[in-house]
């Protein structure tokens, strides 16, 4: 029971800690509104699955990572061979966020523009960016990827090139 | 896109990109949450112990089914039987091995691993139904032909069984080929599209 119980609140905190890292993750590799629900509670079975290979992980941020950016292109692969969906619609587990009344229009334009840019890279390079932003160190995005420190490097180089052009050329 | 917006680096992006949160009022409570995710998880163990359950009785049914001819019948249909049974065992050792390596899927490893691991499968997965003929129709449909030589000799009755087995096989193996190439085959281009973007 009590081990129950840590799980319950090992996960949650998780969820807590993360939920807006998710919720990004989704946007991105989600085609609509619907598959980012779908995606989202997706996502949220399988890291309660793998919970057990959580406790012995030293890395949380990278195992979290790794869980949720399989899970998502996992899906994409599915959706890709599968002819339609299946989209619960009344997913309670996802809750359309209610605009804060400071949220800013041009704030929320530069973020569209940042999507849009986001979009146009490949799936592997979407993961790199978006790890990229949120700050993670080239050895934790060489981790979650499986791929040299140095080529993250190579390619991160290569995406902000595109990245810096894209989005100044938006604004022209 | 509209004019007049003022340029984004990548600091501007990076800042936007972390201030985004998730609003209190977005979120469902987690006690409802935590009942979701563990309704959702048990479901998906439930499904797969049913199918298991299925297929050993169904395999259960094939036995009583059969095991009266084997110790009544004439000598070529209990050697039919025999086939059958060895054909069965075999249909659900293969089977079974696919759909344990199929559950095995580990999402906390990393991409490269993950991607390598999933095309492996997807390999097996092909071969396995590409010599479908092999495995999952000649055995069955040959004991079943024997057991039926053995109990009508050949007669018009046999030829007409032996062109339905005929029938019913080739649709096994057309179904069999349209889902390798329908799922599988784009399945496997899609892995390997995604470690070419991964590894350069």
């Amino acid at each position: 029971m009590r081990v129950m119980r840590d799980a319950d609140e090992t996960f949650l905190t998780l969820v807590r800690e993360n939920e807006a890292r998710l919720r990004k993750i989704c946007r991105v590799y989600a085609s609509d509104a619907d598959a980012e629900k779908d995606l989202y509670q997706d996502i949220l079975v399988q890291l309660w699955r793998a919970l057990p290979s959580f406790e012995g992980s030293s890395r949380p941020g990278t195992w979290l990572y790794r869980v949720a950016l399989n899970t998502a292109l996992a899906q994409k692969r599915q959706r890709a061979t599968r002819e339609s969906a299946t989209i619960d619609e009344s997913n309670p587990i996802w809750r359309n966020p209610i605009p804060a009344p400071d949220e800013s229009l041009e704030s929320k334009q530069r973020l569209e523009r940042l999507y849009a840019a986001i979009a146009r890279l490949d799936d592997v390079d979407k993961a790199v960016v978006m790890m990229y932003l949120d700050e993670k160190s080239h050895r934790e995005i060489a981790e979650v990827l499986g791929i040299t420190e140095s080529y993250v490097g190579v390619k991160l180089h290569r995406i902000r090139k595109e990245m810096t052009a894209w989005l100044a050329g938006e604004a022209a | 896109m509209a004019g007049g917006r003022s340029g984004m680096n990548l600091e501007d992006a990076r800042r936007e990109w972390q201030s985004q949160t998730t609003l209190e009022n977005s979120r469902m409570s987690e006690a409802e949450m935590l009942e979701l995710v563990k309704h959702s998880s048990s479901a998906f163990a439930r499904t797969i112990a049913r199918r298991d359950r299925r297929e050993t009785i169904a395999a259960i049914v094939v036995m009583i089914l059969f095991l009266p001819l084997l110790a009544t019948g004439p000598w070529l249909a209990r050697a039919g039987v025999l086939v059958v049974l060895g054909a069965f065992a075999l249909i659900f050792t293969k089977l079974g091995a696919a759909r344990r390596l199929e559950a095995s899927e580990r999402l906390d490893l990393s991409l490269a691993e993950l991607l390598e691991s999933e095309r492996t499968k997807v390999n097996g997965q092909i071969r396995l139904l590409e010599s479908v003929v092999s495995w999952y129709i000649i055995p069955p449909a040959a004991g079943a032909m024997l057991i039926v030589i053995g109990l009508e000799g050949l007669s018009w009755f046999t030829a007409g069984y032996a062109l339905f087995a005929l029938a019913i096989s080739l649709w096994v193996y057309r179904l069999n080929q349209h889902a390798v190439r329908r799922e599988l085959r784009p399945r496997r281009s899609e892995l390997e599209r995604l470690i070419h973007e991964l590894k350069g």
